[in-house]
């Protein structure tokens, strides 16, 4: 009848009006494949492709995800940039928050808040067991408060102390100031024996983050419009590093990872880094020139040896690059089951990298009773004051704008005026970032 | 004339021929103190030459604590070199470094990419050294000119133009750009047209067209400058890297040089393994060096003749 | 210099145009390469330099945007830069004409326009830096630097190196196969290496050489700061000295300690190839010279000068003309030896123009960059030409 498609226009109207693109009822995901690029390397690699494999076996909808290791942080950046162009990106993509901003300015992003809230695929009341100040890292004011990726895992920011080292001269516990700090530093320099306080790797700006928030500052404006590089905390900060290498306590490593290697070589007695870096050390120490020694970690040192530390909460999200509705899905859907509590067990005992939820604490129990550097860790997750570094688009390029900056003034340049040149640079790549 | 003085001692006769490379003067002799300082010194030099490629061969036969605490500067040391050679780590830079596989990838690139330039370039140098036709001079300048343009323009407009054609991170992308280029045409052009045009005259009288003189009677004449060019474009692609490192970003058709230069931030400070790879790359070109010298030598030589 | 050889004479005008179609036929398929991705790419550049062009494609029409970015919005310090680099040129052609007449006149014009240039680039080259891009002034700095560093010595070490070879001795062939090693490896692998031996670490190659000579170890690679400084101990207070002062003290540091490194590097690839174009340079010289000027008298270094100099010149103009371009161009073992400590005083125009592109994502700022690049060299090539090849004799 002439009707009909009046009647079915007018039927189809609540879609028209309420389900654009938010409508995930009508996805189909099966069969979909996923492809996962992630920053997990060798024996991590192996781990997380054996989940993968758990997953793909396992799932009602058929999705197979394969798992790439596409490089550190930076080189995914890099890659994500150039397949954006290419207009082929992965389903599915390990990013910072600052990377996903910087992928968001390109519009490459789906928002993810549609698919946790949602009725029949999202987390529901699951959502409230996960850890706020995680789930919330990802939602972006910058887009609008778009949710641009979800924690797979975290971890913090941590101090790496060669005890056997300190305590032949005479120190027994991790120092828990920088005034200790610098004191224990100088205590174990010993030019003979080649051994020297802290191993200073000047390539990654989180470790400044991290100093700056023990000190109780930061890297933002509080406003969210740009950066504050040259406050009183990032001076005292560069002070106490270029007084600490000129004295010879801090030597500066040529490239990447020699600080764990001198490490494992019992050489130092301090070096600064990720908690999932607790395997890796492991190995480093045990395969070292002096074999296997004592070692703890513990806070980065803070101003008062009293009150909770204030730590850098690191560990990137997970993104879902725009591609299809189906795949969108299926990555999602993949994600959903990596947050379950079983897996988050599974993955914590594997990588040493935190759960983002408090229902897989129960399952990991006996990982906490066996490594005591997970424990002291787990501990200072739940307790200690946890500050993240922004979520800006066009951060990572204010990563190596301050990276520059600390190296030259470890050799000796003038602090002032190259915080206040740097200060400037951070502000002209933000504007320039900007979406 | 000249020629009746009498030749003082020590001289030889030496036939002259200014254009072949590889034959010098023989000079007089010089006294024994200058010559002797005259052979040390080329003897440093030539160590400096040789001496990170020492330093290359003997840091990947080493286990990774002796790249640290075993070192020396001195190659006539022994903590120049390893304890006892570590030949597994070219196994585990072939296989779990994937050193083989960018090894091929490099290999199959190079390949086409000779196999498409010296198609492409010998028929455009036989066109403009033995045809007279319209444009030839302005076309020629327009190729020529070229090759002043730095590989740095054309980063961002071909990386575009790959991904409209689909070619990101595929072997296309990494081969048909090289395939064709103004200095391999310039080479060969020169060589071409000193070549005698009789020799086509006599066949072109039989009625035989530019097809058939290319391929029966230029072609077969031309083995020393195609090999030149050959080699040419196989070092020029072999070498690549920053092209490569925009085109592509999975390992699949990863070419040699951008996994070197990716170990680095990969694998940490495994030094050992990244100079089995460096070693993995240096080797063919070595030994297609040292097999092929003479011909190395003349076509490097060659490719400075001025224009 | 023209070919000997004729082309195949055209019977009649059919055969000319099937000539012609034929030669088309040939050319075609290296057209169609080199049309797409060699000439079409340098239109595109353009086009895209134009734009805010993002990874996901255009954002916004900037016009001439990018290059204010570049040189600043103030106009007036470009103009003066390139005003003073006009009158460089334009007092080359009065202070050349000074042999002919009225030539005290042109003479003096010549050094008065000279001055003028001077005083104006002395002032207004901080003022453009100062406004424009700091990151792209500094890459173009580097860029002198290296050449400097690079180009006189390959020249001077690869002739003297060709002489050396020339003579009558044994292992010849051997020595010519040994300095040319570098030359023919692949620059990863061989800046990966030369990255260990300059390591910062005190048991580096370099750091131990520099201990046998009773010195301190260095960072080398990782230095950013100037040799001159390093060398004699002082460093001029840059801040508060005003633009102009400070800018040219910033060139009184010279080149960077990391960049020393890697022109060390750059020297040890390139004097074995230099040399092998010198040898066969040198082959074309006929002895018959150096014999006329032995009975003259003349000693081994005034035949040096006298003979071997100017008649290799043609090799030089063109191996200069190489090496200037090359230090433009120059990437894959910059990008292999760069540390990211030393970066402001070891990335030429070129690994600028990769990172803006790679890492900063911005396009058709890269595509602006690589305009400027490319005028540069041109402008270079043309230079080159015009001056240099006057100094070149071919032949007597």
């Amino acid at each position: 009848m002439k009707r009909a498609p009046l009647v079915l226009a007018i039927l189809l109207l609540p879609l028209l009006v309420f389900g654009q693109g938010k409508d995930l009822a009508g996805v189909d995901p099966t069969g979909q494949t996923i492809n996962f690029w992630y920053q997990h390397s060798k024996d991590r690699d192996t781990q997380m492709k054996s989940m993968l494999d758990d997953f793909n076996k396992s799932n009602e909808w058929n999705i197979t995800v394969k798992g790439e290791y596409a490089g550190p942080y930076d080189q995914i950046y890099n890659k994500m940039i150039a397949s954006i162009a290419a207009k082929n990106p992965p389903e599915l993509v390990v990013a910072y928050q600052n990377q996903s901003a910087t992928y968001a300015v390109s519009d490459a992003l789906a928002d993810m808040n549609p698919y946790v809230n949602d009725p029949k695929w999202g987390l529901g009341k699951e959502l409230d067991d996960f850890f706020k100040g995680f789930i919330s890292q990802d939602v972006n004011a910058q887009f609008g408060g778009k949710r641009l990726g979800f924690p797979p895992n975290r971890s913090i920011e941590v101090m790496y102390c060669n005890m056997a080292l300190l305590k032949s001269v005479g120190i027994m516990a991790p120092p828990k100031t920088w005034d200790e700090f610098e004191a224990a530093c100088r205590k174990v320099t010993n030019a003979e024996k080649g051994t020297y306080g802290y191993a200073l790797d000047n390539l990654d700006a989180s470790h400044i983050f991290a100093f700056l928030v023990s000190r109780g500052g930061g890297i933002a404006l509080a406003d969210g419009s740009g950066y504050d590089l040259n406050t009183r905390q990032m001076k005292a900060t560069m002070m106490y590093m270029q007084r600490l290498v000129a004295s010879g306590a801090a030597r500066k490593i040529p490239k990447k990872y020699d600080d764990q290697t001198d490490f494992g070589n019992g050489l130092c007695a301090f070096t600064t880094g990720s908690t999932s870096g607790l395997t890796f050390y492991d190995s480093a120490v045990k395969s070292g020139k002096s074999g296997a020694f004592e070692w703890v970690i513990a806070p980065i040192p803070q101003v008062l040896a009293s009150g909770i530390p204030a730590l850098d909460l690191y560990g990137a999200s997970v993104s879902i690059p725009k591609t299809t509705p189906q795949k969108q899905l299926a990555a999602w859907l993949f994600i959903k089951w990596f947050s379950e509590p079983k897996q988050q067990a599974q993955w914590t005992k594997y990588s040493l990298y935190f759960p983002v939820r408090r229902a897989a604490e129960p399952l990991i129990k006996d990982l906490l009773d066996k490594n005591k550097n997970f424990a002291i860790a787990w501990n200072l997750l739940k307790t200690a004051n946890l500050k993240a570094e922004p979520p800006y688009a066009g951060y990572d390029l204010v990563r190596d704008a301050i990276n520059a900056a600390y190296s030259r003034i470890l050799d000796g340049a003038d602090i002032d005026q190259t915080l206040a040149e740097l200060d400037v640079q951070a502000n002209k790549l933000f504007k320039d970032s900007a979406p | 004339m000249a020629t009746d003085r009498a030749r003082p001692r020590g001289e030889a006769e030496v036939p002259r021929s200014p254009s072949r490379p590889g034959r010098v003067r023989i000079a007089r002799k010089g006294s024994p103190a200058g010559r002797a300082c005259l052979y040390l010194l080329l003897f440093l030099g030539a160590f400096v030459a040789v001496m990170p490629f020492l330093f290359m061969a003997s840091t990947s036969l080493k286990t990774i604590a002796e790249t640290i605490t075993r070192v020396s500067p001195i190659p006539f040391h022994p903590d120049f070199w390893p304890a006892s050679p570590q030949w597994v780590n070219y196994i585990f830079a072939w296989t779990r470094a994937r050193f083989g596989l960018y090894f091929r990838n490099s290999v199959l690139t190079a390949a086409l990419t000779v196999a498409g330039v010296l198609f492409t370039s010998s028929l455009a140098a036989y066109a403009f050294a033995k045809i007279r036709f319209f444009g030839s001079k302005v076309l020629f300048a327009v190729l020529l000119a070229t090759l002043i343009i730095p590989e740095s323009v054309y980063l961002v407009p071909n990386f575009i133009t790959i991904t409209r054609l689909g070619w990101y991170d595929r072997l296309a992308g990494l081969t048909v750009p090289f395939m064709a280029s103004a200095f391999y045409i310039f080479l060969l052009r020169q060589f071409f047209a000193q070549l005698p045009t009789e020799l086509l005259e006599s066949s072109r009288i039989d009625g035989a067209g530019h097809v058939r003189s290319f391929l029966s009677i230029m072609l077969p004449l031309s083995h020393a400058p195609l090999f030149t060019v050959a080699f040419l474009a196989f070092i020029g692609s072999w070498n690549s890297l920053q092209w490569p490192l925009v085109a592509t970003s999975s390992p699949r058709w990863r070419p040699i040089t951008v996994g070197l230069t990716t170990f680095i931030t990969d694998a940490g400070p495994e030094n050992q393994l990244r100079m089995a790879g460096a070693m993995i790359a240096v080797l063919p070109v070595l030994l297609l060096y040292f097999v092929a010298q003479k011909q190395f030598t003349e076509a490097i030589a060659r490719s400075g003749i001025k224009g | 210099m023209s070919t000997p050889s004729r082309t195949v004479r055209v019977r009649s005008s059919g055969r000319a145009v099937h000539d012609t179609l034929t030669a088309y036929l040939f050319i075609l398929p290296s057209l169609a390469v080199i049309g797409v991705f060699g000439i079409f790419p340098l239109f595109f550049t353009l086009y895209v330099s134009l734009f805010k062009w993002r990874p996901g494609g255009k954002v916004a029409f900037l016009g001439l945007g990018n290059y204010a970015e570049i040189f600043g919005k103030d106009a007036l310090p470009l103009l003066a830069v390139l005003a003073s680099i006009a009158g460089f040129v334009l007092a080359g052609l009065l202070i050349r004409r000074r042999r002919s007449r009225a030539g005290g006149l042109l003479l003096a014009a010549g050094l008065i326009v000279l001055a003028a240039s001077l005083v104006a680039l002395a002032f207004f080259l901080p003022a453009l830096v100062a406004h424009g891009d700091k990151e792209i002034f500094d890459a173009l700095r580097v860029t002198v630097w290296y050449s400097i560093g690079t180009v006189p010595l390959q020249l001077a070490a690869g002739m003297l190196l060709a002489v050396a070879l020339s003579r009558r001795m044994r292992g010849q062939q051997a020595f010519r196969v040994v300095y040319l090693l570098p030359y023919i490896s692949p620059a990863v692998a061989s800046a990966a290496v030369f990255e260990l031996l300059f390591s910062l670490r005190p048991d580096s190659f370099a750091n131990q050489l520099l201990l046998l000579f009773g010195g301190k170890p260095l960072q080398w690679l990782q230095e950013p700061k100037g040799i001159i400084p390093l060398i004699f101990g002082a460093v001029p207070r840059a801040a508060g000295v005003g633009v102009v002062p400070s800018y040219w003290l910033q060139w009184a540091q010279g080149p960077s300690l990391a960049l020393m490194s890697i022109i060390f590097y750059s020297l040890w690839v390139f004097i074995g190839y230099y040399a092998l174009i010198y040898l066969n340079g040198l082959s074309a010289i006929p002895r018959q010279l150096y014999e006329a000027a032995e009975v003259d008298g003349a000693g081994r270094i005034r035949r040096f000068f006298s003979i071997t100099v100017p008649l290799l010149s043609p090799t030089t103009y063109f191996l200069t003309l190489l090496g200037v371009i090359g230090t433009f161009k120059a990437f894959t073992h910059i990008y292999v030896l760069r540390h990211p400590a030393a970066s402001g005083t070891v990335d030429p125009l070129s690994v600028s123009i990769f990172f803006t592109f790679f890492r900063k994502a911005r396009l058709g700022y890269a595509s602006a960059m690589s305009i400027l690049l490319f005028a540069i060299v041109v402008g270079l090539a043309i230079l080159q030409q015009r001056t240099l090849e006057k100094g070149v004799s071919y032949g007597d």
